[in-house]
């Protein structure tokens, strides 16, 4: 009876850190907006939308079990009080990545990042280097001077 | 039929099997949070106080020539010039001043028409101090909008040789 408490528990314990799966992000984005974004100078509004450089962040999933483990990517965002209402925001991702199986599909197209998961890309095994672009829309005159900054949350999901 | 020395060793097995299986919950916990890492990244956006404004050209001459017998000499209105504003700020003025004071019994004036959201001061006397011509200017973006020039003189000014003047308009804090 012991004996077998023991061999279940040390069963657990590997498949629970193999499951482990990590993910790091690097970069960001950071934009200012000046007269020189008006549409065309005095009389006009400030350009609605703007757009990061395409590999503005770099994604790294690490720590699967093999090529064949299988991972989504989820993203949101937390505005932590100094966001802009008018302001939405969107992401990309702009290339594979390289990686042990360099499966991946999904997110090539802009999706919304709200304040609540949305399902980014996935894929199977260790990727690296798979880089994102941010696009902001929602910028006029009307969004009074100040800082503005929301975090990005990009979580792995083991599935 | 145990002994209990067999006992005793059968509740020492199953406390370590229960410190063992407390252990692995834990182990399964840490690895479950670990298996939905996050990553965080940030989006940051200056905006900038942009306050511009630009007039459309210089108005034409003003001359002031005829009269109505018995009444002052009549003004000369321009209005074939416009302004144009953006600011993202609140509650903006703006004034106008000229270069060189007026001679004697001759004003010129300037009458702004407002953007949305203005308020237009209508007809001011121009002078080196500058006055308020639109208040209440409030983050707007709007060109085309109307400057009306008047030159008046009464004939105590005599005959005055032509001249000119530099009209300097200012957004600035209200």
């Amino acid at each position: 009876m012991g004996r077998a408490f023991f061999f279940l528990v040390l069963l657990l314990f590997f498949v629970t850190t193999a499951e482990a799966i990590d993910i790091s992000a690097t970069g960001g984005w950071g934009e200012t907006i000046d007269q020189a974004d008006l549409v065309s100078g005095a009389g006009s509004d400030l350009v609605d939308t703007y757009e990061s450089a395409t590999d503005a962040t770099s994604i790294d999933i690490t720590n699967t079990i093999d090529k064949h483990d299988a991972w989504r990517v989820d993203v949101r965002r937390v505005d932590g009080g100094g966001w802009h209402g008018d302001f939405t925001l969107y992401v990309k991702r702009t290339s594979d990545g390289n990686g042990q199986g360099n499966v991946i599909s999904g997110g090539l197209s802009y999706i919304e990042i709200t304040t609540t998961d949305s399902e980014f890309y996935s894929g199977e095994g260790a990727l690296w280097n798979v880089d994102v672009q941010y696009q902001l829309t929602g910028m006029s005159i009307g969004v009074l001077p100040a800082n503005y900054s929301t975090t990005i949350i990009f979580t792995v999901v083991d599935i | 039929m145990k002994t209990i020395s067999e006992r005793g060793g059968m509740r020492k097995m199953k406390n370590l099997a229960a410190c063992l299986v407390v252990l692995g919950l834990l182990f399964g916990l840490i690895g479950l949070a670990l298996a939905a890492n996050t990553a965080q990244q940030t989006v940051t956006f200056q905006v900038d106080a942009i306050d511009e404004v630009s007039v459309s050209g210089n108005p034409a001459n003003l001359v002031v020539n005829t009269a109505t017998a018995g009444s002052q000499p009549d003004d000369d209105t321009d209005n074939s010039t416009s302004w144009a504003v953006t600011t993202n700020g609140t509650n903006k003025k703006m004034t106008g001043d000229i270069n060189v004071d007026m001679p004697a019994n001759v004003t010129l004036q300037v009458n702004l028409t407002a953007p949305t959201g203005g308020s237009s001061a209508g007809d001011v006397s121009l002078s080196t101090t500058a006055a308020d011509l639109v208040t209440t200017i409030t983050q707007v973006a709007e060109s085309g909008l109307t400057i009306t020039y008047t030159l008046s003189a009464t004939i105590d000014a005599g005959v005055v040789a032509q001249d000119t003047r530099t009209v300097t308009l200012t957004l600035t804090d209200g």
